[in-house]
């Protein structure tokens, strides 16, 4: 029986294009033969708004990027920023930094757990991954009254030390953390559905990954080993002991364990720095009103959805010339179509899924 | 009173009633579901409406009458009405085979509990579920919408697929029981629970249970609705009371599904080591137990249904058809074979 | 009461087989044509029932109604076919032809009928009393299996052999499909 081919218009309204993504996607026979994302929904012109913002007024606008990872983007940001001044910033503020931005990987990534297993149909697994990151948003909430935007650090630091109950509810936390993790993979590592669902299914080749411009856990599942933190450190990351997980067959089973494993590596970076917490200042002074001399600066980040770039240019004023943003999201949609060839189309909802996006990163 | 008028009222009696149990069944499973899952997920479900969220089913039941009636433009007006009617009606008329308990009497004549023993009973509702596809397919090609096709023909294939495994599986049963009349078949059952079938064709039951799994459409076969993938399928573009009709019959056949597994699998209304005809109990008495044994094992396996659907991935259409045609069916047929040669030979 | 009953029901299901095969011919649009043709089915089914045989009226259901009807809609609805405008030659010759192939169908039916001896045929040895004691099942399988044993696995070869033809005709195609010129 011959299907025509079909053109199917998925989004900006569809339950699991993760927001207001548009694909136009070719069907023949449910074989997906094109996948076209279209872009721009969520589009409000971020980059531009930078222009028009001191160098400090721009911070809490980062956090709109990857909502689910403000943390982060506050932090690719900032050190691009501090890069631009030449400051250094104390070893405490690093320390404090790397946990709160290794938590946010955390919650990044098991929200990201819940909802691939929402868009491969098992649903409860959703509410299980966000009971987890409800506790660290209670920790980001205890640090700077903010839940979801955080802009939990500053230029040349962190505006607050951390005090006891921040570090005895980030102890508990990382206690509780394991046994969760291990539900989770009772409900999913050996089920026979999910394994047939993932395994096998986006698969991507290294040299594609390369030059598609794959970064994160999805290119580290074809087995490059690349990650900032352990190839360029940032932020002190030099100092503490964790493996970069690869594997070998770049499908969608291996990005989920490899994403399991990154929690737990996460979790022993944040021991590690809650041990060796560093005494000291945690904000180096910075001028109210911050004049940069003209200039221009890359630094990016390992965001827990891939390779976080700022470019900044500054022109002496307070207010930067230009900045551009790489986003992994939006890098990573680019291999969406060539994950998706060839298979059928309920695998475009998991291929997506596993990329991990964010629409706010995407359209910026 | 003549004769007929009193056989006719009994009738009539008989069938508003089971009706009545059926529709409100389903409208507390609706509420059962969301409770249960809400259960499994660590949260607390609809517990607002009257205690323990009782009066839901009526507050949605009202939410959905006073919904705005919208029926797209572009679709076809009459089957798109069609559809949902269709699909409520198809999924209501199994339950004039299905019994619900022993007899009973009533004005000195006994009265089965069940609308009409067929002699064709299984037969007969297999029949009529598969007529039901219609109103999946129906629904989804009026709407006119890629998305509802698509869900329309997931469906009517699915069901067409494990109808016929469904139909080898039940074919051994019909074996061991020499009937195909429902009651029969639960009689044949009542010697001790080692005599139920779920015993005695273990591997049919595998089979039969996975097949009206997917006849259900649910988890992890709910390709139909697979909300990931097609929205929610067929039914993408009813709203209000149509959608209310919809839901309703998917879950009146859960509530089917789960009786058939009852009184072909589990003894139908037999109490394991306990027969209720030496008691001593009246026979009303009697009967009325029978039916609450009969309800409680139905909702055990509802219950299943529903912990299954929030706890498992679902299937990919081709994984699916695979299952069907590569697995279930040369199990089934060898189960079939296997059971005919041992009745042959004991 | 029962002799009211039957023939109304008798003729009721009777007036809805014809009504709705004639409209499986009239209307243009194919998928109310399939669904015509469903109710056909179901009405034929009805009056087995009345007929005593709730086997034959159920599988009835079940082959044509359930499974081999839905096919043919599923072809229709994914070939999504538009209602037929003129596919047909209405010329007068053809309109000719037409009537006289009806006319005579008619009559060679009529007549068939009027010679056998009426409408209700021959009564055998299966009366309403002997169904009631055995069940229409018993009695329909030990003539399948004793009298019509030879034609019922000459069937069953016939629908093997034509279901391993469609197999191989399938395959056959994506096999074509693969290396033939213009394909990927």
């Amino acid at each position: 029986m011959a299907f025509k081919e079909i053109l199917l218009n998925m989004g900006p309204q569809h339950p699991s294009t993760h927001g207001v993504l548009r694909l136009k996607v070719a069907l023949d026979n449910e074989v997906v033969m094109k996948v076209t994302p279209v872009l721009g929904y969520l589009h409000r012109g971020m980059e531009k708004l930078f222009e028009n913002r001191t160098y400090q007024q721009i911070t809490p606008l980062t956090d709109r990027f990857d909502y689910l990872a403000a943390i982060s983007n506050n932090l690719g940001y900032l050190l691009a920023v501090e890069k631009l001044m030449g400051i250094e910033v104390p070893k405490r503020a690093q320390y404090i930094r790397v946990i709160f931005t290794e938590l946010q990987r955390l919650a990044s990534h098991l929200a990201w757990v819940g909802f691939f297993a929402n868009d491969i149909g098992a649903m409860s697994v959703l509410l299980y991954g966000f009971i987890e990151r409800e506790d660290i948003l209670e920790i980001f909430e205890e640090y700077s009254g903010a839940r979801l935007t955080v802009h939990a650090f500053r230029v040349g630091g962190v505006p607050t030390d951390i005090n006891d109950k921040i570090i005895d509810m980030i102890n508990t936390f990382i206690l509780k953390l394991p046994k969760r993790i291990a539900d989770i993979e009772t409900l999913l590592t050996g089920n026979r559905i999910w394994k047939h669902r993932t395994i096998g299914v986006g698969v991507i080749s290294p040299e594609d990954a390369i030059s598609l411009g794959l970064t994160g856990p999805s290119l580290r599942s074809t087995g490059i080993k690349w990650d900032i933190r352990k190839d360029i450190p940032y932020s002190s990351y030099q100092d503490f002991q964790f493996e970069v997980p690869t594997s070998a067959n770049g499908d969608l089973y291996d990005r989920y364990v490899l994403r399991l494993e990154e929690i737990k590596q996460s979790m022993r970076i944040i021991r590690q720095a809650l041990d060796t917490l560093p005494q000291g200042e945690t904000l180096t002074k910075v001028p109210r009103v911050l004049k940069i001399a003209p200039g221009e600066v890359f630094h990016s980040i390992e965001a827990p959805k891939g390779e976080l770039g700022f470019y900044i240019k500054s022109n002496g004023t307070d207010k930067p010339e230009r900045v551009k943003m790489k986003s992994p999201s939006f890098i990573n949609m680019q291999s969406l179509e060539t994950m998706c060839l060839g298979n059928l189309f309920a695998d475009i909802v998991a291929v997506l899924g596993s990329l991990d996006i964010v629409l706010g990163e995407i359209d910026k | 009173m003549e004769e007929w008028i009193i056989d006719i009222l009994i009738s009539l009696a008989k069938t508003l009633a089971f009706f009545g149990v059926i529709l409100l069944w389903a409208a507390y499973i609706t509420l059962g579901e969301r409770r249960f899952a809400s259960f499994f997920q660590n949260r607390l479900g609809p517990n607002r409406a009257g205690i323990f969220g009782l009066l839901q089913p009526l507050a949605d039941g009202i939410k959905f009458m006073m919904k705005e009636e919208i029926i797209p433009k572009n679709a076809n007006r009459a089957f798109y009405l069609l559809g949902p009617t269709l699909f409520i009606t198809i999924a209501l008329i199994p339950w004039a085979a299905i019994p619900f308990g022993d007899t009973v009497v009533i004005a000195g004549r006994e009265v089965k509990l069940q609308i009409v023993d067929l002699n064709v009973g299984i037969l007969f509702m297999i029949a009529v579920s598969s007529i039901g596809v219609y109103g999946i397919m129906i629904g989804g090609w009026a709407s006119n919408n890629k998305y509802s096709l698509l869900g329309a023909i997931r469906s009517s294939a699915q069901l067409i697929s494990y109808e016929i495994t469904m139909g080898i599986a039940l074919a051994a049963v019909f074996l061991l029981s020499g009937s195909l009349s429902t009651r029969d078949i639960i009689i044949a059952q009542m010697q001790s629970p080692w005599h139920w079938n779920v015993f005695v064709q273990p591997l049919g039951f595998i089979v039969f249970f996975v097949s009206i799994l997917a006849e259900t459409n649910r988890v992890p076969f709910d390709l139909a609705e697979a909300e990931s993938e097609l929205i929610v399928g067929y039914h993408t573009e009813y709203g209000a009371f149509k959608f209310a009709m919809y839901m309703l019959s998917e879950y009146i056949n859960l509530i089917t599904a789960s009786a058939l597994i009852t009184l072909l699998y589990f003894g139908g209304w037999g109490i394991p080591f306990v027969d209720l005809g030496r008691l001593g109990l009246s026979v009303n008495l009697a009967g009325l137990i029978s039916v609450i044994v009969f309800l409680v094992k139905t909702g055990f396996f509802v219950f299943v249904f529903i912990w299954i659907r929030w706890t498992l991935p679902r299937f990919r259409y081709d994984q699916l058809m695979n299952l069907g045609w590569k697995i279930l069916l040369p199990l089934a047929l060898v189960n079939l074979f296997g059971t005919a040669v041992v009745a042959l030979l004991v | 009461m029962e002799s009211l009953i039957k023939p109304a029901a008798f003729y009721f299901f009777s007036a809805v087989a014809v009504v709705t095969a004639i409209m499986v011919i009239v209307k243009r649009n194919p998928v109310t044509s399939g669904i015509n043709l469903v109710l056909t089915f179901c009405s034929i089914s009805a009056i087995y029932v009345l007929l005593n045989s709730q086997f034959i009226a159920v599988i009835q259901v079940l082959v044509y109604a359930g499974a081999i009807m839905v096919l043919i809609i599923f072809v229709i609805m994914l070939l999504n076919l538009r209602p037929v405008e003129s596919i047909m030659d209405k010329s007068t010759g053809v309109r000719i032809a037409a009537i006289f192939v009806f006319v005579t169908a008619l009559g060679v039916s009529l007549a068939a009928i009027l010679t056998s001896g009426g409408i209700s045929g021959r009564s055998g040895g299966i009366t309403d009393e002997f169904l009631a004691k055995t069940g229409t099942i018993q009695v329909i399988s030990r003539s399948l299996f004793s009298e019509y044993l030879l034609p019922f696995e000459l069937t069953s070869l016939l629908l093997t052999v034509a279901i391993i033809g469609v197999v191989i005709l399938a395959k056959g195609m994506k096999v074509r499909k693969k290396t033939g010129p213009g394909s990927e």
